[in-house]
């Protein structure tokens, strides 16, 4: 039932983020179709992760994680493609697609094989951290600040809801909190300024303040029922930075209004509260670092996304699950939707305890 | 911790962030939500303002004297440039602006990003061909028609027509809510200023929607713009050219008003400027010459002179109407007098005038005469009437910036110098000396009093202004005010200001005319070694005055104010020409 609610709340957002598509372009829009494909691509990859077994995706894992390590090395070794100062994006075979996504569901898979092992919590503790380390500075090195962000909090979420003791965290986040101050002089210029408008958006209004002031217009300007489907000026005249990506909400905002803005924000809290209660329906500790992994990934990406198209956060490179444009990105938020319902099958988790 | 006390804390964070979103949401759609929606608005639609024709002012005559006339100009628009360096040197090198003035010009905060700025104006035609061709490889760069203020017989009208400037950042600040915008144009002295709500029209304005390269730009609605009004002066274009040539040799000032309306006929100011210059662009040697001889000053309205001898046409009516003295009281002139311990000398010392009634005594100009009449009088006396005709007082003229002079007075003296009024004080003021202050403007409505028989009159430098349609929507109408002064008093003064002219002195030359004038000089003391400040002031005809003259020159190059009575005539000369016309 629970999974039935989110999962049509998730189709409910996915068929939003075309409407959006459909609206920015006027209708003229092959990012539209284009959606409309990968969101069947995802729907048929919930299908197919139901033929496979939980068992044997944790069987999978280590070379799942291997095969996404690939991939992200492939990536600095001149084989991607560049776009918007960063390169981010793998050609296979036609089609083009960002490693740095299925990552996080390699991540997810990784860590809950790993953590649900018996052995010493510190050494397990260690192997996770190395196993997000890796995953982490390849992506950042893309750059692409928020992915590896997302990563961070995958992996804070599983420990936080795994057996681990959470001092293990807690030291670990008074580490990082030591080392924050040296870790500016590691932030490429552009993600430093990005920083620096957060905290006074008024330093540089023709530049990068600008993304999150004509944000704040696009949004503002929607007042409490929005100016209405296709009438959306920030978004329409191009004064709205990507409004099919990072800020699709600020430009669904524009045209939808308050009311629907609401909506939004109340599908994502209940699709990531269900997702959260279902953490106790599950009967193992795979299925319950599964449910943790999804949980992080989705809950940080919509709240830090939403976030920052409110200005209430800096404005990091984070798409919106299901509404934002990106096939990987769509695959991979179904693919977690597939995780979620192998993680609460009865059947499925039968012998899952001592592997 | 065990699993449920985990997803408490997960909840409680869950819960946080939905109120925290839901309310900055709230804020941000529902509570600013007309102020972001406003934003939006002026993101895509651009609103470029279009001049409007400034209105003509001509003379009496009707010739015209500062006109809008098209030129080419060059202007920039900041959020279309590509490559701001490109423009920068191109603009240098073909029109030699300085590269000061187009970073000036481009960065101007005080207009919107898109919004054109001028660079550079009166381009030449072969320029404008070859830059109109560069635009396209200059995004941003656009050669424009535009309209600039000329000014005719520039010199001669430079201090009552004033000049035309852009406006600055304060009077920006002071009138952005009556449709001023950066830019613009604005009268920044005489007539150009005092009359600007009448000549400036009314601006035009394009609206356009865009999106946010600018590019793509549909005109959404257009208003036109709306020619200002004309001016019409009452200065004679005439009168005025050949009273700027009669002192083009004499610094200092010269004033042509009728006395039976305040006309003023000719104004004139030297050293003088070329307003023209403030379109044209002014170089540092040209402003440095006309601030060291303060040629932007106009000497008749904001130049304050002791009146000398001319002053005691005022003693002599205050005296009169206070029968202190009747116009038969006798007084000897020994060529001094003493004033408690002080000696006063009068100018004739060591010789004296003998004794002599009020009108020899104006007509000799005897300061032992007005040094006993001051005394009588008293100083309270003589703040009362010098008040109640116009000294220390604003004229009133339609020009900007008028200084009132000053007389001063026993409170004043206390104040202002720390010492009690003595009774020499009183002496000196009596023939026109001390603190005493005056404007060259405000002798000339003086005198006009008495020669329109003790009725004032408000000087004034516009006739009429007219609409796009040539009606008259204003006129200027000031009816002569009667000053309480009795004829007989008046009659007395004039007959003394005659018989100066008459009596074969210095003033001679005067007599010569075809008609009979009155006049008075006046020799204002500099202080120290400078050259005296001297006055002459007449007006004709004698019985029924119909010009009021008043020359004065500064720090002038003759000893005697009699000296500057051939410019007299010549300037009485041309008026009677002007008359003799049918004027």
């Amino acid at each position: 039932m629970r999974l039935a609610i989110i999962f049509i709340l998730t189709v409910t957002l996915t068929c939003l983020g075309l409407i959006n598509l459909y609206s920015i372009h006027q209708g003229y829009s092959n990012q539209f179709y284009r959606q409309v494909f990968t969101f069947s691509l995802g729907l048929l990859s919930l299908i197919i992760l139901r033929y496979i077994k939980l068992k044997h995706l944790m069987w999978l894992a280590p070379f799942a994680y291997v095969a996404g390590l690939i991939t992200l090395i492939l990536i600095p070794l001149g084989m991607g493609k560049e776009a918007f100062g960063a390169t981010r994006w793998l050609s296979l075979g036609g089609f083009q697609f960002q490693p740095s996504e299925f990552a996080k569901i390699f991540l997810i898979l990784a860590l809950a094989s790993l953590l649900s092992k018996k052995s010493n919590p510190l050494i397990k503790f260690f192997f996770s951290v190395l196993t997000l380390g890796i995953y982490g500075l390849l992506v950042y090195w893309q750059p692409a600040l928020g992915t590896s962000l997302v990563l961070g909090a995958v992996f804070i979420s599983m420990v936080y809801l795994s057996d681990l003791p959470l001092k293990y965290l807690l030291i670990m986040s008074v580490i990082f909190l030591l080392v924050m101050p040296f870790g500016w002089f590691i932030l490429k210029d552009y993600q430093k300024s990005r920083l620096l408008v957060f905290i006074n958006p008024g330093i540089d209004p023709g530049g990068l303040g600008y993304n999150l002031k004509q944000a704040l217009i696009a949004i503002g300007s929607g007042g409490l029922t929005g100016k209405g489907f296709m009438q959306g000026t920030q978004a329409k005249f191009g004064f709205l930075p990507v409004p099919w990506s990072d800020f699709a909400f600020a430009s669904l905002m524009e045209e939808g209004g308050f009311i629907l803005g609401l909506l939004i924000i109340l599908s994502y809290i209940i699709i990531l509260g269900l997702t959260l209660s279902l953490v106790s329906s599950s009967v193992t500790p795979q299925g319950v670092l599964l449910i943790a992994g999804v949980l992080g990934m989705w809950g940080f990406e919509a709240l830090i996304n939403i976030g920052m198209n409110m200005g209430i956060v800096p404005v990091v490179g984070i798409p919106l699950p299901f509404i934002s444009y990106g096939g990987s990105a769509m695959i991979k938020n179904y693919l977690a939707l597939g995780l979620l319902i192998k993680a609460c099958s009865k059947k499925e988790n039968r012998g899952l305890w001592f592997s | 911790m065990d699993i449920r006390t985990k997803q408490f804390f997960l909840v409680i964070l869950l819960l946080a962030s939905t109120v925290l979103f839901s309310g900055r949401l709230f804020y941000l759609q529902v509570i600013k939500g007309n102020e972001y929606a406003n934003l939006s608005v002026s993101n895509y639609l651009r609103t470029i303002q279009v001049q409007a024709p400034r209105g003509n002012i001509t003379s009496r005559e009707g010739t015209i004297l500062a006109h809008d006339i098209l030129t080419y100009v060059v202007k920039v628009a900041p959020a279309d440039i590509k490559d701001e360096e490109k423009i920068i040197e191109l603009l240098i090198s073909m029109l030699g602006v300085t590269r000061e003035d187009i970073l000036k010009a481009i960065n101007d905060d005080s207009l919107p990003y898109y919004y054109p700025r001028v660079v550079a104006v009166d381009i030449p035609l072969d320029k404008v061909l070859e830059l109109k061709i560069k635009e396209k490889e200059f995004p941003g760069l656009t050669v424009e028609i535009s309209l600039v203020r000329k000014y005719e017989k520039a010199e001669s009208f430079a201090h009552v027509i004033g000049y035309l400037h852009e406006i600055d950042r304060e009077e920006l600040f002071i009138l952005s809510h009556r449709n001023y915008t950066s830019g613009d144009r604005i009268g920044k002295t005489g007539v150009e200023k005092y009359y600007e709500e009448y000549l400036r029209g009314i601006k035009g304005k394009r609206l356009y929607k865009v999106d946010a390269l600018g590019k793509e730009r549909i005109l959404q609605s257009e208003s036109f713009p709306e020619k200002g009004n004309d001016l019409v002066l009452t200065v004679s274009d005439e009168l005025q050219q050949k009273v700027s040539d009669i002192i083009k040799d004499l610094p200092g000032t010269a004033i042509m008003m009728n006395p039976k309306n305040g006309e003023i006929l000719a104004l004139a100011s030297n050293p003088t400027y070329d307003p023209n210059y403030f379109v044209k662009g002014l170089k540092p040697a040209i402003w440095n010459l006309w601030m060291k001889g303060k040629a932007l000053v106009n000497r008749a309205i904001n130049g304050q002179y002791p009146p000398g001898s001319a002053f005691k046409a005022l003693v002599a009516i205050t005296g009169l109407e206070n029968k202190v003295f009747t116009d038969k009281t006798v007084v000897n002139c020994e060529g001094f007098i003493t004033v408690g311990r002080r000696v006063f000398k009068c100018w004739t010392y060591p010789a004296g005038h003998g004794p002599v009634t009020m009108r020899e005594a104006i007509a000799v100009s005897c300061n032992v005469y007005f040094y006993t009449l001051g005394a009588e009088i008293g100083i309270n006396k003589l703040v009362e009437y010098a008040d109640n005709l116009g000294f220390g007082n604003l004229t009133g003229i339609d020009l900007p910036s008028e200084l009132p002079g000053l007389f001063p007075n026993p409170q004043w003296k206390r104040e202002k110098v720390k010492e009690k009024w003595y009774a020499g004080d009183t002496s000196n003021l009596s023939i026109g000396q001390g603190y005493l202050l005056v404007t060259p403007l405000q002798m000339a409505s003086f005198y006009s009093f008495i020669a329109n028989g003790g009725y004032a009159v408000n000087p004034h430098v516009v006739k009429s202004v007219r609409n796009n349609q040539g009606e008259e929507i204003y006129e200027a109408y000031f009816p002569p005010v009667f000053k309480g002064i009795s004829l007989k008093t008046i009659n007395v003064i004039k007959e003394g200001l005659r018989k100066a002219v008459t009596r074969g002195g210095g003033l001679t030359p005067l007599k010569d005319l075809s008609i009979e004038v009155a006049a008075k000089t006046g020799t204002a003391q500099a202080f120290g070694k400078e050259k005296p400040h001297l006055w002459l002031i007449a007006y004709a005809p004698a019985d029924n005055p119909e010009v009021v003259a008043v020359i004065l020159s500064e720090r002038s190059k003759f000893d005697f104010a009699y000296k500057l009575a051939p410019y007299m005539k010549s300037m009485l000369e041309a008026w009677i020409e002007y008359k003799n016309k049918g004027n």
